[in-house]
């Protein structure tokens, strides 16, 4: 198979090689930017297509089962979300709807969706703005200080992140409740804080330990103090670290149940989207409409944030974000 | 500022009193140094990795408190003041900028931090800086476009727009490559003569320490070996350390034993004992001696002929007399060995000789010499090249005189300007 490809792609480039050299010269003379850069884009595919090699097919081949594999079932939630009722279960399966109905939307909406959104948002916000709060100044403070008890505090600090939330749900339950945070949104942040701060702790020490030492030392030199040095200094050669903290922390508290359910009860004023998606399992059968419709309004928060958060991935906040400084 | 208000040149600026740093967990980083420097001077603190030349410099800056001791400047103890009350400014091995900020920014940051002087007199002061070090283009950019020497300007900078009284440098130029190392030591040289401003330079090249110091100090073990022009400690090592250290090849050593009844040193080689060296090596704790001599102290000779038949092009005839001068004819102790390799590096080349006797020796020759590996040699040791230590302490017994009239002086001094 994949020799043929090659034994086949190899021609085809010494083929089309010619009439393309000969359009780029006429093009040249003519119009030199939109001539000249279609024939070598297209030259460079063919090249790159000859050079594929086994393996290189194989490696795109498990991508592409990977792909499919996760990205199936957002199709097919978001297929399922746009079916007007009784087209659901409809045989053969058909992943493009027959008939596109925004009635499964509509009865989300009824059923309290903007209430959802607003909650998990706020959650979310609050949330991930403490956790950073918490977890910056301490992984700079593990990462920077020397203290007795560091190690064994780091220690500490990932054996709590092995604990499961759900292990300890009961007693977090009665905590909650003596304290008088059931059914608050406080209650669920501070939880979230807790159970999360661990692992943000770990992610950033790590990065912060990749900062050179000296850094620390010149801003000091240049009077800052130790807040100031991580304000002014650290906080920017930071950053990449900072948004993957904030990215792992919004998926988290923005589709976390299990917590939130327990906090928050039968407060229905209070409850957040993955709550809000609960409701619409019953206990005599599942509107898989609504469902899959709340689910897709749930993701897209997620999407937006994730790709915008994102850039900075790529690009290195270090080097990208200061333009407007 | 501070350095117009010095009196005279040659009062106290910068003073360490038996500064000692531990750090828990038992380690001991600097024992005990103790340095004194005149105002305006560029002191070198050299020494191997590990020795303390870095963070006695910390304890400098005030980025460690020092276990004991004191730091000084002006005579008033600046012990467990903070950096920036201090007036120091420090130059780091990686140059340390701010990566986000622009070399405008960082030069300015510390200004900014310390002082309540106006934006517009923030710029003003880092574009003359800019000015000065020749970077005024470069102002906008940020350090991950610069290169290593623009960012070294940056860095240095940094630290001159504060008008610092004491500028402290941590291995300011090992992240530079051969030839910008070279060209920044001598910018950095004339730039601090230019502002006149006590300077600590640390750095574990001796070649770097011995161009740029006015005087330096050898560390090693978080002891100060020795204190000196480099020149003293070139030709004066106080210890077999320094003598090793300094020079570039190191000096030759042989250890070796003082035999007093024959009147010679028995090692790896047996040395005949000149009266100079006898006298010498009864000074020393025990029997035990350590001979040593820099390359360019032994002269490379035919072993058959026993004369010096190895030409030298371009030379004088001065050095060849040498041996005769003080030993005679064919008295100059003469050992047989094998070349193993000779590395040309222009004006001289060093040769590396293993003696019949076993120990390997560095000996360097003129560029025009012609020494083929792999023959025989003979090496002819005159003792006005052998340093004497202590076999046991290490302490210096003897050097050959230098610095002196004559064509002893001409060969002594001839190879250190390596």
């Amino acid at each position: 198979m994949s020799g043929d490809t090659d034994r086949n792609g190899e021609p085809d480039v010494t083929a089309t090689g010619r009439p393309d050299g000969g359009l780029t010269d006429v093009g040249r003379v003519t119009n030199r930017e939109s001539a000249t850069a279609g024939p070598t884009v297209l030259d460079r595919v063919r090249t790159e297509l000859a050079e594929l090699t086994v393996l290189d097919l194989a490696v795109y081949a498990l991508y592409v089962t990977a792909i499919a594999f996760f990205v199936f079932p957002v199709l097919w939630v978001a297929s399922a979300s746009l079916r007007p009722a009784g087209e659901l279960f409809s045989y053969p399966f058909r992943l493009v709807p027959g008939e596109v109905s925004l009635s499964a939307y509509r009865q989300v909406f009824r059923a309290g969706m903007v209430s959802w959104l607003f909650n998990s948002t706020l959650v979310t916000i609050f949330g991930v703005s403490s956790i950073l709060a918490v977890s910056v100044p301490a992984a700079y403070a593990f990462s920077r200080f020397e203290f007795t008890g560091r190690r064994g505090l780091l220690g500490v600090v990932l054996l709590f992140q092995m604990i499961s939330p759900v292990i300890i749900i009961v007693p977090l339950y009665t905590v909650m409740s003596s304290l008088g945070l059931l059914r608050t949104r406080a209650g669920l942040i501070l939880l979230y804080v807790g159970i999360q701060t661990p692992f943000s702790i770990w992610l950033l020490k790590g990065y912060f330990d990749t900062i050179p030492r000296e850094l620390d030392y010149a801003a000091r030199i240049d009077g800052c103090n130790r807040l100031q040095t991580l304000r002014h200094v650290l906080l920017r050669p930071v950053a990449p670290g900072i948004a993957v903290v904030a990215i792992f922390n919004t998926v988290l508290t923005w589709s976390e149940f299990v917590l939130a359910f327990t906090v928050l009860g039968s407060e229905s004023r209070l409850h957040t989207i993955s709550i809000g998606i609960y409701k619409f399992q019953g206990q005599y059968g599942n509107d898989w409409r609504a469902i899959a419709a709340a689910s897709v309004i749930g993701m897209l928060p997620l999407v937006v944030v994730f790709l915008g958060l994102q850039r900075y991935f790529v690009k290195g906040l270090v080097e990208g974000s200061l333009k407007g400084q | 500022m501070t350095t117009d208000t010095s009196d005279s040149p040659d009062d106290t600026h910068l003073e360490l009193r038996t500064l000692r740093k531990e750090y828990p967990g038992g380690i001991t980083a600097v024992e005990e140094v103790s340095l004194t420097l005149p105002r305006g001077e560029l002191l070198v603190l050299v020494g191997p990795s590990g020795c303390g030349k870095s963070t006695t410099l910390r304890c400098i800056a005030g980025l460690e408190e020092p276990t004991a001791g004191d730091v000084l400047i002006d005579g008033e103890s600046v012990t467990g003041r903070r950096p920036e009350e201090r007036d120091i400014a420090m130059v780091f091995q990686n140059y340390a900028l701010y990566p986000h900020k622009t070399a405008h920014q960082n030069i300015g940051f510390g200004l900014r931090m310390t002082t309540d002087l106006p934006d517009d007199e923030v710029a003003r002061r880092v574009e003359d800086v800019a000015e000065t070090l020749g970077i005024s283009d470069l102002l906008d950019k940020k350090p991950g476009s610069l290169s290593g020497g623009q960012q070294q300007r940056v860095a240095l900078g940094r630290a001159i727009v504060r008008d610092p009284a004491v500028f402290l440098l941590d291995e300011p130029l090992s992240n530079l490559d051969a030839t910008l190392r070279t060209r920044m030591r001598t910018e950095i040289q004339q730039l601090q003569r230019d502002l006149d401003v006590t300077t600590v330079y640390v750095t574990h090249d001796q070649v770097e320490a011995m161009t740029i110091g006015d005087r330096i100090a050898v560390l090693d073990d978080g002891r100060v070996q020795q204190v000196g022009t480099p020149m003293t400690c070139y030709h004066e090592p106080t210890n077999r350390f320094v003598a090793s250290f300094i020079g570039e090849p190191s000096m030759n050593l042989l250890d070796c034993e003082f035999n007093r009844v024959a009147g010679a040193f028995d090692g790896p080689v047996t040395y005949p004992a000149s009266d100079e060296l006898s006298a010498a090596a009864a000074d020393a704790d025990g029997p035990d001696v350590t001979l040593g001599f820099r390359p360019e102290a032994p002269t490379l000779v035919d072993p058959a002929a026993g004369r010096e038949t190895l030409e030298r092009e371009g030379d004088g005839g001065g050095e060849a007399e040498v041996g005769p001068g003080l030993t005679g004819e064919g008295g100059v102790p003469m050992f047989l060995g094998r070349v193993d390799v000779v590395e040309p590096v222009g004006e001289q080349s060093f040769v590396y000789v293993t003696l019949e006797s076993g120990p390997q020796l560095t000996i360097t020759v003129p560029g025009g010499t012609t020494v083929s590996e792999r023959t025989t040699v003979g090496v002819r040791l005159p003792s006005s090249g052998v340093h004497l230590f202590d076999g046991i302490t290490g302490r210096a017994l003897h050097h050959p005189e230098w610095e002196q009239e004559g064509p002893l002086a001409g060969l002594t001094t001839g190879g250190s300007d390596i």
